[in-house]
C-alpha cells in the first residue's frame, strides 16, 4: 500500500518536475557531450555523457540549482568512467571512408596531448567554444585556456610536421 | 592534406561527435535536443574569427622550466604513491557477495549504490538488490534462460556494467545486445505476472534518464533492446487509459522476450517472415498492439519513442518517421487516420521504410 501511495505521489511530482528537467537537459546536453567527447574520446565520452545526465536526473534538485552545471557534470562523467587499468581504447576512431578528411596521425597526436590541452583544443578549435566558456568548464582562467590551446596546437603541428603559422 | 591543423581538428571533432551520435543514436532519437554537430558544422564552414590566428609562441626557457618542474612533481607523486601502497599492505576489503572473482568489489559497490538509487527514484519498495555483474559471461548467466532469472517476489534492480560482446543473440531467448553495444545497463524486475515467464529485461541507462516512476505496482518491467536504439526512451508511463504503461520491445517474431507476451495470435503470419516486431504492452501485461517492422528497416538505427501523450514515433535509419498512437484493441493508428474508422480488432500495422502504415488483414 505504501508503495502504491508513493507511486501515486511520485506520479504527481513527475508531472511538475519533468518539463523543468527536460529543459535543463536540453540546455546542458550539447556542451556536455562536446566536452566529454573532447576529453575522453568518443566511446568513453558517450558513456560519460550518459552517466553524467543520469546523475543529474538522480540529483536534479541540487544539480539544477548550480551556477555551472555543465562543469560539474563534466567532472561527474569523467570520474564515473575512470578507466581501471584497461587498454586505452581508440579515442577518435578513424572514419571508414577510404579518403580521410584529416591527417590520420592527428588522431594519436591529439590523444597524446595532456587532457587539459586536448579539451581546450577540441572545444575551442574543434567546436568553436569561446575561451571563457572552456575556462568555466574546467575551472581554469581564460588565459590558461588560451595558453593550453596555443601549446596544444604547437604540439600538434610539431607531431604532424607542420610549420608554425 | 593541404589544410591547417585547426581545420583538421574541426573535421576530426565533427567526425568524433557524429560517431558519438551513431553510438547512442542521439541525433535520431532525440531530435528535439538539438543536433550537436550543428555548431561544429557552422564553424567548419569557416574559421571563427577568434580562431583565425594563433600566435604560436612558447618560450623555450619557460617550456623547459615547466617540464623540469613537472618531472620533479611526478617523481614526488610516484614516491608518495609507492610509499602509501607499501604501508597499506594487501587489500583486506572483503567481497560483498559471492560474486565471481571477476567482479570488481569497488565497482559492485558502486552498482549497488546506483541500483538502490534507481529503485528509490522509482518509489519501489521493498527492494532487493540481488545481483550485479561485470562480465559478459555473467550477464549471459543471468539471461541465458528463464531459470536463470530469479523467481522474484520483490523488485530486483540490477545495475550491470559489461563491456563484452553478445555475439549470440539466441542464447538469451530474445534479441541480444549487439556486439560492442554493451554498456551501462540498468535492470529492473518486478514480480512476474506469470511465474512461468521470464521477466528479466534490461534498460540501458540513457542520456535522458528513464522515468522509473512509470513503473506501476503490477508492471513487470520495461524492456528495450539497445541494439535497436530504444534506449533513449525505453519506458515512459502515460496517464491515458489506452496506454497506461508502455512496454516497448523489439524481438523476433514468435519470441517471448523478457516475459513480454507474444504478439497477438495471427497478427504476424509466419509466411511474412518478418523478423522484427515492436509492441507496446499495457500495465496489466496484455499486449495492446504489435506491429511488424519491415526487414528493410535498419534495426540497429531504429528508434521508437512512446510519448507522454501516447503517441508513438518510429524512426527508421534514415530518419523517416511514422507517427501514430496505440489504441487498445485496434493497434497502431497513424495520426492522419480516424480511429473511429478502424474496426476494433487486433490490428497489425506493417511499416515499410517508404510507405505509410498499412493495415494488414
Amino acid at each position: 500500500v505504501s508503495a502504491l501511495r508513493r507511486q501515486a505521489g511520485s506520479d504527481a511530482d513527475t508531472v511538475a518536475v519533468r518539463p523543468t528537467f527536460e529543459s535543463f537537459a536540453e540546455r546542458v546536453w550539447q556542451p556536455l557531450r562536446q566536452a566529454l567527447v573532447g576529453a575522453l574520446g568518443v566511446d568513453r565520452g558517450v558513456e560519460a555523457h550518459a552517466r553524467a545526465l543520469s546523475y543529474a536526473w538522480e540529483h536534479q534538485e541540487r544539480v539544477m540549482r548550480m551556477d555551472a552545471p555543465v562543469a560539474y557534470l563534466f567532472k561527474v562523467g569523467r570520474s564515473q568512467t575512470r578507466i581501471r587499468r584497461k587498454p586505452v581504447p581508440e579515442m577518435f576512431p578513424l572514419p571508414s571512408a577510404p579518403e580521410f578528411e584529416y591527417e590520420p596521425s592527428l588522431v594519436p597526436a591529439l590523444a597524446r596531448l595532456p587532457e587539459q590541452q586536448r579539451v581546450a583544443v577540441f572545444l575551442v578549435v574543434g567546436c568553436g567554444w569561446r575561451y571563457v566558456e572552456v575556462a568555466e568548464l574546467t575551472g581554469r582562467t581564460e588565459s590558461t585556456v588560451r595558453a593550453s590551446v596555443q601549446r596544444g596546437l604547437e604540439r600538434l603541428r610539431h607531431d604532424l610536421n607542420v610549420e608554425d603559422e | 592534406m593541404g589544410t591547417s591543423v585547426e581545420d583538421q581538428v574541426r573535421v576530426l571533432a565533427t567526425h568524433a561527435l557524429r560517431r558519438a551520435e551513431q553510438i547512442d543514436g542521439s541525433s535520431v532519437r532525440e531530435p528535439n535536443l538539438g543536433d550537436p554537430s550543428v555548431r561544429i558544422e557552422q564553424h567548419a564552414a569557416g574559421p571563427p574569427e577568434l580562431n583565425s590566428h594563433y600566435p604560436v609562441h612558447v618560450s623555450a626557457r619557460h617550456s623547459g622550466r615547466v617540464r623540469r618542474l613537472a618531472l620533479v612533481a611526478a617523481a614526488i607523486v610516484a614516491v608518495a604513491i609507492v610509499g602509501a601502497l607499501v604501508a597499506r599492505g594487501p587489500d583486506r576489503t572483503a567481497p560483498i557477495t559471492d560474486a565471481p572473482p571477476s567482479v570488481d568489489p569497488g565497482l559492485e559497490r558502486a552498482m549497488r549504490s546506483r541500483a538502490s538509487t534507481a529503485a528509490d527514484i522509482a518509489g519501489l519498495d521493498p527492494i532487493s538488490v540481488t545481483a550485479t555483474a561485470t562480465t559478459a559471461g555473467m550477464v549471459v548467466d543471468l539471461f541465458g534462460s528463464s531459470s536463470a532469472c530469479p523467481a522474484a517476489t520483490d523488485i530486483v534492480v540490477y545495475q550491470v556494467q559489461f563491456d563484452g560482446e553478445f555475439a549470440d543473440n539466441t542464447t538469451r531467448g530474445g534479441p541480444g545486445v549487439a556486439p560492442g553495444s554493451g554498456r551501462s545497463v540498468l535492470l529492473v524486475q518486478r514480480t512476474p505476472i506469470d511465474s512461468e515467464s521470464d521477466s528479466c529485461g534490461f534498460v540501458r541507462v540513457p542520456p535522458t534518464p528513464v522515468d522509473l516512476t512509470a513503473f506501476g505496482p503490477t508492471t513487470t518491467l520495461g524492456l528495450v533492446d539497445p541494439a535497436a536504439r530504444l534506449a533513449r526512451h525505453p519506458v515512459v508511463g502515460t496517464s491515458t487509459e489506452e496506454l497506461a504503461f508502455g512496454m516497448v520491445w523489439i524481438g523476433d517474431t514468435g519470441d517471448t522476450f523478457g516475459g513480454a507476451p507474444e504478439m497477438p495470435a495471427g497478427s504476424a503470419p509466419p509466411s511474412l517472415q518478418m523478423p522484427t516486431y515492436l509492441g507496446v504492452s499495457s500495465r496489466d501485461g496484455l499486449t495492446l498492439a504489435g506491429f511488424v517492422l519491415s526487414e528493410e528497416l535498419d534495426r540497429s538505427h531504429m528508434t521508437a519513442i512512446v510519448g507522454g501523450d501516447s503517441t508513438l514515433t518510429v524512426y527508421d535509419a534514415d530518419g523517416r518517421t511514422q507517427v501514430g498512437t496505440f489504441v487498445q484493441g485496434k493497434g497502431f493508428i497513424a495520426l492522419d487516420e480516424d480511429p473511429a474508422s478502424v474496426p476494433t480488432a487486433s490490428r497489425t500495422t506493417l511499416i515499410t521504410s517508404e510507405s505509410s502504415p498499412q493495415s494488414m488483414p
